[in-house]
């Protein structure tokens, strides 16, 4: 009798639907973390904000920075400009070398392997030229600018050329080599 | 704090943030009193006239088989550095078109190349995630390549732009995809620091252009495809100093205005604009009208200053390059459509040290010089 109880007990136990379990809940460990990390960093960029918001109050209007990059570009020469303003006389003359220039035919060939030893011609004191290098004179003395100087050649007058510069004070334009291959013995004045 | 709490947080974040950044705009807009261009309009400024002649090509680097993608000069001795498609670093005689060394490199895949202060040795970088330095004075092994003396690996994307620090051989500064900006000791290969990253403020998205300010080189500015450009202080690693917005777009290059108070930068939005450092005013929007629908609008891919500031050159992916008055914000000259001008995209560009010359790099395997060539008129 306590048997078939105990068996009539397991049956009815059976027969009950099995107790459903709530779903195990899975832990998305990498999503909160990096959810967790966003906040920090934004909490991070409104403390920058903030600072940029109090430091704006005491700053000056754009047009202070116009000013200031007005007057700078101003105030550079630059070798791509076809303009720039002439420095004060004092200042100017007094650096110009009273030199004349060679047309160089070993530079003018490709032969020149250095830009601090091209020969120069000078105009001495009465009006005669002499030359250095070994170069003739005559075509030193074909100039006829007072003010002429050597400049260090650019890639607008490269090393084929003597990079010559020529000005006058009855010349309003400052002429360089036009084709990078010879220099400009005389004034070009327009 | 429970996953639903933390997002509320981020939620209330993030309104907080997108308000703050509102009233920062506005507060700006209150100091925007002017711009470049009217305040040099009001002075009774006018723009520089260029002959068609004046600027001239006056060399065209041809030896590259593949798209030139980027270029630098040496800080003197006219001589340059180019990065190619083809896997190959090229440097030449500027003067001379002449190539002094052809470098074949591992990772063909190469976006990026500079030239140490010394003129000694170049680096260059690209997808494989690493900046490889070559000394140019080494002994070429057996197959006539100069062996790489140095890689300098720990970025997690590819490297995008590079730059050594002014005077200083020892100290690189590299972008990359994986959003950081890293100082590099190139003697030892080891980071010294990186500049964003997942915790400390830095920019969002890849990071494609590096520019250090030669009269401060504790400082230096990043754009990035997250529309703005930040400036660093070498020394604080954990913040940006400034984050600079406006550009729509990625900005692909950034470069240090002459007098290092000021910055400019090129977008994918077509246009330019110049920064002040200091205050975060934007100073000017250097923009064109272009023809033909929205696809078709042109991304500038890279800029320079003359010497003096007064000229912005802008290469375009159509295969422009405005000369844009930087005073004036109009466009003088277009060396896109002069004579020997390059048949495709100008990729990178850059300026002699001396100012006196302009290097183009293309999509069309060349690059070019250009020289002025005209008459100056002395006023």
């Amino acid at each position: 009798m306590a048997a078939a109880e105990a068996l009539e007990e397991k049956q009815a136990d059976a027969t009950q639907a099995p107790r459903a379990r709530s779903p195990r809940r899975y832990t998305d460990l990498c999503g909160r973390h990096r959810l967790q990390a966003r906040v920090q960093l934004l909490s991070r960029e409104i403390g920058f904000l903030e600072e940029e918001l109090q430091s704006v109050e005491g700053l000056q209007p754009v047009s202070v920075c116009c000013k200031e990059v007005d007057k700078y570009v101003g105030t550079t020469p630059d070798p791509l400009i076809p303009t720039y303003k002439k420095r004060h006389k004092s200042c100017c003359f007094s650096r110009w070398l009273r030199a004349m220039v060679c047309f160089n035919a070993t530079c003018f060939t490709g032969g020149c392997s250095s830009w601090q030893n091209r020969p120069c011609c000078t105009r001495r004191p009465n009006g005669s030229c002499s030359s250095s290098g070994g170069y003739p004179s005559r075509s030193c003395c074909s100039v006829s600018c007072s003010r002429l100087r050597c400049v260090i050649p650019r890639l607008s007058c490269p090393g084929y050329s003597c990079g010559c510069v020529c000005s006058c004070s009855n010349c309003t334009k400052v002429r360089l080599c036009p084709t990078c291959l010879c220099c400009i013995s005389h004034c070009v004045c327009e | 704090m429970s996953v639903a709490e933390l997002k509320e947080r981020h939620i209330a974040a993030t309104a907080t943030v997108n308000s703050l950044r509102e009233r920062l705009k506005q507060r700006r807009q209150l100091l925007l009193d002017t711009d470049v261009a009217a305040f040099a309009k009001s002075q009774g400024r006018s723009a520089i006239s260029f002959n068609s002649t004046d600027l001239i090509c006056c060399r065209t680097l041809q030896g590259h088989t593949g798209k030139v993608y980027s270029l630098d000069w040496t800080p003197e001795r006219n001589r340059i550095v180019s990065a190619s498609q083809d896997g190959r670093l090229i440097v030449w005689n500027a003067l001379t078109s002449q190539k002094t060394h052809a470098i074949k490199l591992q990772c063909p895949w190469v976006m990026t190349c500079a030239f140490a202060p010394n003129g000694q040795s170049v680096a260059c970088g690209g997808l494989d995630s690493a900046c490889s330095i070559f000394n140019l004075n080494s002994q070429v092994d057996r197959d006539g390549n100069i062996p790489v003396s140095r890689i300098l690996t720990g970025h997690k994307g590819y490297v995008y732009s590079c730059q050594y620090v002014p005077d200083q051989e020892t100290r690189l500064i590299t972008s990359s995809g994986d959003q950081t900006c890293v100082l590099w000791d190139v003697t030892t290969g080891q980071r010294i620091s990186v500049f964003g990253g997942e915790f400390p403020s830095g920019h969002t998205a890849d990071v494609l252009s590096v520019s250090i300010n030669s009269s401060n080189s504790n400082m230096f500015v990043s754009g990035s495809c997250d529309m703005t450009a930040r400036l660093w202080d070498t020394r604080i690693a954990s913040r940006a100093v400034g984050t600079y917005h406006g550009h729509q777009g990625d900005v692909n290059t950034v470069k240090f205005f002459p007098d290092g108070q000021r910055f400019g930068t090129g977008s994918d939005d077509s246009t330019c604009r110049l920064y002040d450092m200091r205050t975060g005013h934007q100073l000017q929007v250097y923009s064109q009208q272009h023809e033909g629908d929205d696809n078709d609008v042109p991304i500038v891919t890279s800029i320079a200053f003359s010497i003096s500031g007064r000229l912005l050159f802008a290469g375009y992916s159509s295969g422009d390059c405005y000369v844009w008055d930087t005073l004036m914000a109009e466009v003088v000259l277009n060396l896109g459509t002069s004579q020997n001008s390059h048949e495709a995209r100008i990729s990178c560009l850059g300026l002699s040290s001396d100012g006196s010359a302009l290097c183009t790099g293309s999509w069309d395997k060349n690059l070019k010089i250009w020289a002025f060539g005209g008459h100056r008129k002395v006023i």
